[in-house]
């Protein structure tokens, strides 16, 4: 059973805490993605559980078995990495059988398995060529080759798409989704970029600091935020936060709106800002506006809505089901 | 005005030879007249004008160095000396670069000091104890006694460590998620990648040793086990009648280096210059 | 949970040490060693003829050493051997390099000439010149150089012959070195230059020797040292006379080991040692520092 648990984990490096007390359970067959801007300890995290870093407190559970003191290699957990970590020595070929060879399994079933993950990727007629033969999607491929003939517990990635080009990185993110359904492996993908958690993840995990903040689906941790951090790191561009006193409720809350949300309208209809920027984007338009006390707000606009005028006084409006709350303090979320 | 540049150019290009060649020629000038020379006749060589190209080559000096000078007992004492020393300083270097690069031990830090330290100290600084030293084990003219103190060097351990630390930690990381040890990942990840390195340390390691002589020169006491480096000094002292069997035993001297050199040039270069492109 | 922790650490531990180990034990017992005992060896004074005790006379052996003329005249010779080798060594070199760092047709038979030298050693090198300044059957006397005494036996002559051997022998070990370094140099720098106007001149003391200059204190250090721990050639050529004039420290080590001045006095072989360690380190830090600041890129 491919079930992954983190129950109290906390990794300290000298007094830097880079992961606190964190508790996560990530079911069989599912995509969980670690999020959060980089240095939050979503990496770390990943290195504890795939037992390359040790843990100072807590306990990592993967199936039914208690794995702190299990080595890497018996952790029954396959690894993607970020800079791919081919060896650059080895074939297409030797680099997809390594940890094969390492686990002893017979010549002949090696070979099967590497022409089966080759094929069902693409690399056919690249086994016999150097990672340095090969473009960056072509060394992807082979990593994730690597770790499918594993068919291990669950698939670890750190950040496997970073190094790709923009085009190249919308494409393998939909062949990465495609792969893990047809294998029904658990995977545990750790990401800075928010597309790619809001696209792939089945639920999405945020961290910031070293500590979680929420864990949800995509679409719950969009719509509802638990806090000021994700309200803000989720969407682009992110969510407005107005202080309570500008936007005419109490001053111990902060106010957030999507900018989908507001309305440009003129001067009266809510409150009072002046435009400072327009931005097209072809298929919609950023105005980005000034309040009274210095902050941004910044509203989304169809291309068919007239734009307002540069510098032009406006209000702005926006429905109150599509307002969040706040604590100005602590940054939780009201109601 | 494009016709006089044109020629202007070619001048130039034509003195650039020419300078290139007369350097060329005042190099090599002692190594070839030193292979003239052992093809000639001592009355030849003595002889003025001097004799610049042998139209009657003779070969027997090279015979005579080889056998009676004993040359080839030379080499072999050589060839078995150079050889432990280099897989001894490579072998070392490799076990000591890995601990440095890629383990965690206290004092980690200071032991390394400890090897740089090492550099510090010339040879020659140690030579009366090591004297002592290999007659107290028994050593003294012997191959051991020739090779042992050699076995290991701080510019190895540095070379290598450096080359390691260049292996990205990724590396390491999935070579233990995929089940290799320590040694496996050493003989069979690191070590390839840093081969290199290890070419150059092996050449820079063979080159040192085989061009000894201080050490050779106090550690043995008979043809028995002489390297080509003292046989030719002995050489050259038997053989005063007959200089071109002396220089016929410098040319034997040289040719395995300069095989060895024309094959591994660029280790060399990097071997070399290792030590001065440090960022 | 600890206890499996700790134990692993132990074995990582217990593996680095054992992979230092080899190293570890030949250093302690052939250069850490070696060199503490020297110190203890100046301490104790050799007797006039052998199977007699040593003799402990502390720091008075060190006095007597280091401030006789003998140790003094060996400590100017070892000076002067490094001034005749180093510079002219670098610049010859530097001027092969420079000759033969450009785009022609068989620029790479020139290079190999060039570099052919350090397929010699010392040894061979050695050997080879003494010969060819031998007033029988050498070339030098032919070419009308034939001083009285000959040059090997002649007083004033015998280091610079010493020094001109070394210089040929390193030379293709400094052209490596220093061809290793020019063409490190950024190609778009001499294109930048040339268009700004700046002629060959220029170029090579604005850009050259600025963008080379970390390679040529690479280069004057380790030739110092070198020229310091020279042997070899002194001891075939000329062993150490006329005079002494070619007496090195590491010649005058050897020759209190060798018993070339009666029998062998390792107390004296010792402190002499001692000396050339000291003067090897100061010399190291004096380079380092003098040319430490004028060693920098262009800006």
């Amino acid at each position: 059973m491919g079930r992954v648990s983190l129950q109290g984990v906390t990794k300290k490096f000298g007094d830097v805490v880079a992961v606190d007390h964190l508790d996560l359970e990530v079911a069989d067959r599912e995509f969980l993605v670690l999020l959060g801007p980089s240095g939050c300890g979503k990496s770390t995290a990943l290195r504890m559980i795939a037992g390359l870093e040790e843990l100072t407190e807590g306990t990592i559970t993967i199936g039914d078995r208690v794995v702190n003191d299990v080595e890497p290699k018996d952790r029954d957990l396959a690894m993607v990495f970020q800079s791919y970590a081919l060896y650059p020595h080895l074939s297409v070929r030797k680099n997809i059988e390594f940890p094969l060879r390492t686990r002893g399994v017979p010549k002949e079933t090696r070979a099967a398995t590497v022409a089966d993950a080759a094929d069902s990727l693409g690399l056919t007629g690249l086994l016999d060529r150097k990672p340095g033969q090969l473009s960056g999607g072509q060394r992807q491929r082979v990593a994730l080759a690597r770790a499918i003939v594993r068919d291990p517990e669950a698939f670890l990635m750190d950040e496997p798409l970073s190094n790709l080009d923009a085009k190249l990185r919308v494409e393998t993110r939909a062949e990465l989704v495609e792969l893990q359904q047809r294998l029904a492996a658990t995977v545990i993908y750790v990401t800075h970029d928010q597309v790619e958690a809001m696209t792939m993840g089945d639920r999405i995990a945020v961290m910031s600091e070293g500590v979680l903040q929420q864990v949800g689906p995509p679409q719950e941790v969009y719509a509802r935020p638990a806090n000021l951090f994700v309200a803000r790191f989720i969407g682009t561009p992110p969510m407005n936060t107005i202080p309570g006193a500008v936007a005419g409720a109490n001053a111990d809350v902060v106010v957030g709106v999507r900018p989908e949300h507001v309305t440009v309208g003129a001067r009266g209809s809510g409150i009072d800002a002046t435009v400072a920027l327009i931005e097209s984007l072809g298929h919609e338009r950023h105005v980005i506006c000034r309040l009274v006390d210095g902050s941004t707000v910044i509203a989304r606009q169809r291309m068919d809505v007239a734009p307002p005028d540069a510098n032009a006084d406006v209000g702005l409006a926006f429905a109150p089901g599509d307002v969040h709350h706040f604590d100005a303090a602590g940054g939780a979320r009201l109601g | 005005m494009r016709a006089d540049s044109k020629s202007g150019r070619r001048l130039r290009t034509f003195g650039s030879y020419a300078i290139l060649t007369v350097l060329a020629f005042i190099v090599l000038f002692p190594i070839y007249i030193t292979v003239v020379n052992s093809l000639l006749r001592p009355v030849d060589i003595a002889s003025r004008p001097p004799v610049f190209f042998p139209l009657h080559p003779k070969w027997s000096s090279y015979v005579d160095a080889w056998n009676g000078g004993h040359m080839s007992k030379y080499l072999v004492n050589s060839f078995i000396v150079t050889i432990a020393i280099t897989v001894g300083q490579v072998v070392t270097a490799i076990l000591a670069g890995y601990a440095f690069a890629f383990l965690e031990f206290p004092f980690k830090r200071s032991l390394f000091v400890v090897f740089l330290a090492t550099l510090m100290v010339p040879f020659e600084v140690t030579v009366v104890t090591n004297l002592d030293t290999v007659r107290t084990l028994g050593w003294f003219n012997t191959y051991q006694g020739l090779a042992v103190p050699f076995l290991a060097t701080g510019f190895g351990a540095f070379l290598v460590r450096q080359a390691f630390l260049q292996v990205p930690r990724d590396l390491s990381d999935a070579a233990a998620l995929d089940g290799y040890g320590h040694w496996r990942f050493m003989t069979r990840v690191a070590v390839p990648i840093a081969r290199p390195a290890v070419a150059a340390l092996t050449v820079f390691g063979f080159l040192g040793a085989w061009n000894q002589f201080l050490w050779p020169l106090l550690a043995t006491k008979d043809d028995k086990l002489r390297t080509v480096q003292i046989g030719l000094k002995t050489l050259r002292q038997t053989s005063l009648n007959d200089v071109n069997v002396t220089f016929a035993g410098a040319v034997i001297a040289v040719i395995p280096i300069a095989i060895l050199l024309l094959a591994f040039q660029k280790h060399l270069v990097r071997g070399l210059t290792a030590g001065a492109v440090k960022g | 949970m600890t206890s499996s922790r700790t134990r692993r650490r132990r074995r990582e531990a217990s593996l680095g040490y054992l992979m230092l180990l080899p190293a570890l034990v030949i250093f302690a017992v052939f250069i850490f060693y070696p060199f503490l005992r020297n110190f203890q060896l100046g301490f104790y004074l050799n007797p006039p003829f052998p199977n007699l005790p040593k003799r402990w006379v502390g720091f008075d052996q060190y006095r007597d050493i280091l401030g006789s003329d003998s140790f003094i005249s060996s400590l100017k010779t070892t000076v002067a051997f490094a001034f005749m080798t180093v510079p002219a060594g670098i610049g010859l070199g530097l001027a092969l390099a420079v000759t033969a760092n450009r785009r022609l047709r068989g620029i790479g038979v020139y290079r190999t000439i060039f570099s052919s030298t350090v397929a010699t050693s010392v040894a061979v090198a050695a050997v080879i010149f003494s010969m060819l300044f031998n007033p029988i059957v050498g070339l030098l006397p032919w070419l009308g150089i034939s001083p009285t005494p000959p040059i090997i036996e002649n007083p004033n002559l015998a280091l610079a012959a010493v020094a001109l051997v070394t210089v040929w022998q390193t030379l293709g070990l400094t052209f490596i070195l220093l061809s290793a370094g020019l063409q490190a140099i950024p190609e778009d720098l001499y294109e930048a230059a040339q268009v700004d106007g700046a002629g060959p001149n220029t170029r090579f003391w604005r850009i050259t020797i600025p963008m080379l200059s970390p390679t040529l204190f690479f280069a004057v250090v380790i030739g110092s040292i070198h020229a310091f721990q020279s042997f070899g050639q002194i001891d075939i050529i000329t062993s150490g006379g006329p005079f002494k004039r070619t007496n090195v420290l590491t010649y005058s080590i050897y020759g209190e080991l060798n018993g070339t001045n009666g029998p062998p006095n390792p107390g004296k072989a010792a402190v002499l040692a001692i000396a050339l360690f000291a003067i090897t380190l100061g010399l190291t830090a004096v380079q380092m520092r003098v040319l430490e600041r004028r060693v920098h890129y262009a800006r």
